[in-house]
């Protein structure tokens, strides 16, 4: 017996399929019926009139091609506006692109449950990955309710064992990290945003098209309003973070300027969330986003250790009064100092930069 | 008048949670605290009560001890209070636990379930998307306010934006945020009164649920592993920040200004 999983076409008898689930397979079946590899959830977003991939989508088709020898599948779900999209996915490396037309276009998490564990009990994936938004993280729960499937969240990061994926995830604040197994098929997680990179796109690169009609009605939504600060803390190269030793609420603002100076984006700790001086939205940590910039630039922050579960960063900076924090343990440059007026004096630095420095003297 | 249940979870406090010098995880001694956002559920709840009516029946799931977030819940305001425990749930994971939740919502009869949206010590946010789909429960996520304006209203935020929307019951909510005025500490009468009231016990043969169904038998993850995270170390150069603007260039050179 080939360790095909019961759906290759060498298994005649399919003795196997208890013992040796589809997954990962180096022969698969080419019938849709019975193909095996991993599908991905990917989810778009309107702005400024168009759709758009949100920006985890690419790091988790990229994830999906290295993990599996099977197909890569994406499940899309919208109107038929959402076409222009086909090619980048495939770009990705995206084999077979299920499009459920949702003609309303209003996301509702039954329905699209629905329309996934369909899906999933039609393709038959090794696993199914999500992305650690609000929708990934509320319509994943649902499907593996459905299916009995496991289901971990907010992994970052996965490894293939044989057929068993290994998905880590932090836990208890960032102290501890848990690996942890699906015992079913399909395994099924939540991957954080920014945690996998883009993969290099291959231009021209062609899949294949199911379009699916999306069954069950949405509820009733009277308003849909756009959140401020829409701009990703997640995909920032540089950012500019702010956290409780910041205590002057212009530096703020300062911080907001300097950053459009320098080409940074404004992220912040959970306090400065708390104290609704920013938008719940540009908080990283445990109980924010996953950031992974080429500079990490934190004024005032502490670095705990459920701030410091968010922050990947190549190098950071800390501006801190406290020599004794424990962000600046974690820093290569550590400059004991206060945030507030570091900030203002470099606004000051570069708007005379911009005024073309011109030299008194 | 509406059954309304309100899922909390004991945590430990996170920031006592340290990580040892030899990796091992230090959580003795470290103070159990009601779950934040399980208190943000609470305090939803209860609005929802002022405002629509109805008896607020408190549940948890764990050990003995996990008797005080329940004492704490009835101290705030919460009528009735359940505690699931027994031996054969330990070692749940989300949809084990959401079963065993779910088959209690039925025997109680809530009507509208609030559960915080997600917990501090697992931060999952898996329960009340499975026990909604286990209930077959409308799922309202991320709640940060609920007004009634022809039919019941829930703000919801996702990530990009906020929505409208009309909730039917029966419902599970998942709650992001307490409604503004939302008290700090109960009252003194309200610690008299919750004194008085009995925490009801509950095993898993009153839920009747299988023993398969729930623990880790039921669960369909394991652990394979856990690892204490050691703390990002870097060869730090320190500056000394006390003139701002020393302080300023020595940022300004990391990003070539």
């Amino acid at each position: 017996m080939s360790d095909c999983g019961g759906s290759c076409s060498t298994c005649t008898d399919g003795e196997c399929r208890d013992r040796l689930p589809p997954g990962m397979l180096r022969v698969y079946d080419l019938d849709q019926e019975v193909a095996d590899g991993i599908l991905v959830y990917a989810e778009v977003y309107k702005a400024d009139g168009s759709w758009r991939l949100h920006p985890a989508v690419p790091g988790l088709v990229g994830k999906a091609a290295e993990l599996t020898t099977g197909r890569v599948f994406a499940v899309i779900f919208g109107p038929a506006e959402l076409k222009p999209l086909y090619e980048a996915l495939f770009s990705y490396g995206v084999d077979t692109l299920y499009h459920m037309r949702d003609p309303k276009a209003v996301y509702s998490p039954e329905p699209y449950a629905d329309a996934s564990a369909d899906l999933c009990r039609r393709v038959l994936p090794a696993a199914f990955l999500l992305p650690a938004t609000p929708q990934g993280r509320e319509v994943a729960p649902m499907i593996a309710a459905r299916l009995d499937a496991g289901l971990t969240a907010d992994c970052t990061s996965i490894e293939a064992d044989g057929r068993t994926l290994m998905m880590t995830r932090p836990a208890l604040g960032g102290n501890i990290s848990a690996t942890i197994a699906a015992s079913g098929f399909p395994q099924m997680a939540t991957i954080r945003p920014g945690t996998f990179p883009d993969p290099v796109p291959e231009a021209g690169r062609k899949g294949t098209v199911v379009s699916l009609v999306l069954r069950g009605s949405g509820r009733e939504v009277r308003e849909v309003r756009a959140v401020e600060g829409t701009e990703d803390v997640s995909e920032a190269k540089v950012l500019i973070s702010l956290g409780n030793g910041v205590r002057r609420r212009e530096s703020v603002d300062a911080a907001f300027r300097i950053a459009a100076l320098i080409g940074a984006t404004v992220s912040c700790s959970r306090a400065m969330a708390d104290r609704g001086w920013l938008p719940h939205s540009r908080q990283v940590g445990q109980s924010g986003k996953t950031v992974s910039p080429d500079l990490y630039i934190a004024f005032g922050i502490s670095g705990s250790v459920q701030h410091m579960a968010g922050v990947r960063a190549k190098r950071i900076v800390s501006v801190n009064r406290d020599p004794d924090a424990p962000m600046n343990s974690s820093a290569d440059k550590a400059i004991i100092g206060d945030a507030d007026a570091v900030l203002r004096s470099m606004l000051r630095s570069l708007e005379e930069g911009l005024d073309g420095g011109v030299d008194l003297s | 008048m509406h059954s309304i249940g309100v899922f909390v979870k004991q945590v430990p406090d996170p920031s006592m949670v340290s990580v040892s010098e030899s990796g091992t995880l230090q959580r003795d001694g470290v103070p159990s605290m009601l779950d934040p956002f399980g208190r943000m559920a609470l305090m939803t709840a209860l609005r929802f009560r002022q405002d629509a009516g109805g008896k607020v029946t408190a549940v948890t799931m764990g050990p003995d001890q996990a008797e005080e977030v329940l004492r704490r819940c009835l101290e705030f305001g919460a009528d009735d209070a359940v505690l699931m425990t027994d031996r054969r749930f330990a070692g749940s994971d989300t949809i084990a636990t959401s079963r065993a939740l779910a088959a209690l919502a039925k025997r109680e009869g809530f009507d509208i379930v609030f559960c915080g949206m997600q917990a501090t010590d697992g931060d999952t946010a898996q329960v009340p998307p499975e026990l909604a789909a286990l209930l077959g429960y409308g799922l309202y996520s991320y709640v940060s306010a609920i007004r009634d304006d022809g039919g019941i209203v829930a703000t919801q935020c996702y990530e990009r934006y906020e929505q409208d929307t009309v909730m039917e019951l029966p419902a599970v909510v998942s709650v992001c945020r307490a409604p503004e005025g939302s008290p700090q500490l109960p009252s003194l009468e309200d610690r008299m009164r919750a004194s008085a009231v009995p925490v009801r016990r509950v095993a898993l043969d009153d839920i009747g649920l299988p023993d398969r169904m729930v623990g880790m038998k039921g669960s369909a993850t394991r652990v394979v592993k856990v690892t204490a995270v050691p703390g990002r170390h870097a060869d730090t150069v320190t500056v000394d920040g006390s003139d701002p603007d020393a302080g300023a260039r020595a940022v300004l050179e990391e990003v070539g200004k």
